[in-house]
């Protein structure tokens, strides 16, 4: 993959492929520890595929007289990041929420390979939002893929976005104070692969203050918007 | 793909390198992409592609003798070509994954219940995987053409061959022989984002 740009970095996603070379030409190839797979156990230059988890993993290639071997940090995501896209409000309601993008950090890998899945959880609701106390905030039961794309201090793009919402009670119509929370489980496999892995918990949140003050956040994106702002929800 | 030269140092080998055994067997990279891609013709599955990407970019043509390398970059370039011809096939012209992306929700609450976003989720899997295909096919075929062949009449004959005999369009034969595009840098998105 072209992104990120250092095309020798020894960081590599979960799942990503490498192309090896052998500088003196032929050569016998091993994998010292760790996991992954080699396209081929000789050759001058064979493509390395990284196993599906984390993990610090050594090659070694031997031929014309000589061995090298190299070390690779293999790495899952750890973190989702979110940006805002636009505001989701009902003018004289508390309903608020939004559309975000999705990126896996960390920024240094690209995890192409990698699909995702959100658990569902029941939220934990109270003041105006408290009628729906309980429920769940329904995520897609397809998993959405990763991109090839990687931007600076986000990570890969995932190809999907996501909506939050935070319910209401009453039709909406009651300004006041209140909050409702999901901690929500987020877990990838490799692209092929059986085994959903857990790797982040991310906070949904969305609050309105009783002087009409709503927001949504979650994943450090955020939304605002005013109980009598006109809006589209 | 990334791509990672290791520098020999000197060291006692513990290992002789099979040469015979291994001469034999690296062709068969290029018979399995054929095969992937004629599963391709039949079921329209774009993982096909991607199985044949893989074998390709799997094939190392310095681990077959002298005299073998010659009929191995024809076939090489072929099997590129029609990579490329069949993501042509399966990919929207003019698709950006940024513009219409699914939405990561079933029914949220209190709104209005959405349907699973399964069929919007395959469409643009497959798009998304082949725009990566694309890249990296792009990639390796000029690879092909700057590393193995050179401006003599015989060798652009050769190539132009292989282009027209795998069904390599205009506009992909000339970004095939085109230097390849930086990567590029890639800025934040310019929205508030706010914690």
């Amino acid at each position: 993959m072209t992104q990120p740009a250092d095309r020798a970095r020894r960081e590599i996603g979960v799942g990503e492929r490498v192309r090896l070379t052998f500088s003196l030409g032929n050569a016998n190839w091993q994998i010292t520890s760790g996991g992954g797979t080699l396209s081929s156990n000789a050759g001058a230059t064979v493509v390395y595929r990284a196993p599906t988890t984390a993990q610090p993993v050594t090659i070694s290639a031997t031929g014309g007289g000589c061995t090298n071997s190299i070390t690779l940090s293999i790495i899952a995501p750890t973190d989702v990041r979110m940006t805002w896209i636009d505001t989701l409000h009902e003018t004289n309601t508390h309903k608020i929420g939004m559309h975000t993008r999705i990126f896996f950090l960390p920024d240094t890998v690209n995890f192409h390979r990698v699909e995702y899945l959100e658990d569902e959880v029941n939220n934990r609701a109270t003041g105006v939002y408290s009628c729906i106390n309980g429920t769940g905030h329904f995520p897609a039961t397809t998993p959405f893929p990763g991109t090839t794309r990687v931007v600076a201090g986000f990570g890969t793009r995932i190809g999907a976005n996501d909506e939050i919402r935070s319910g209401f009670c009453n039709w909406g119509a009651t300004q006041g104070d209140g909050r409702v929370s999901w901690r929500i489980p987020w877990r990838y496999r490799v692209r092929g692969g059986a085994t959903f892995r857990r790797f982040a918990t991310i906070q949904q949140v969305c609050t309105s203050a009783a002087a009409g003050q709503l927001r949504a956040r979650k994943a450090r994106a955020s939304a605002r918007a005013n109980f009598s702002q006109a809006g589209n929800w | 793909m990334l791509v990672l030269a290791m520098l020999a140092r000197q060291e006692r080998p513990q290992t002789q390198v099979p040469k015979s055994k291994k001469e034999s067997k690296m062709p068969d990279k290029i018979d399995q992409a054929t095969t992937s891609l004629r599963e391709f013709i039949k079921t329209r599955d774009v993982e096909a592609i991607e199985k044949a990407v893989d074998s390709l970019e799997e094939f190392d043509i310095w681990s077959l003798k002298p005299d073998q390398r010659l009929e191995a970059r024809r076939r090489l370039l072929l099997n590129w070509s029609r990579v490329l011809r069949d993501i042509d096939s399966v990919k929207e012209p003019g698709f950006d994954p940024e513009a219409d992306p699914p939405i990561a929700r079933a029914a949220p609450p209190g709104s209005p219940s959405h349907v699973d976003p399964g069929k919007k989720v395959a469409h643009y899997r497959t798009q998304v995987l082949a725009i990566e295909l694309e890249e990296r096919a792009v990639e390796s075929a000029h690879r092909v053409v700057e590393r193995l062949y050179t401006k003599s009449a015989a060798d652009q004959k050769e190539m132009e061959a292989a282009f027209k005999e795998g069904g390599l369009s205009e506009a992909r034969r000339a970004q095939v022989l085109a230097s390849p595009k930086k990567a590029p840098v890639v800025a934040p998105p310019p929205e508030p984002d706010e914690d």
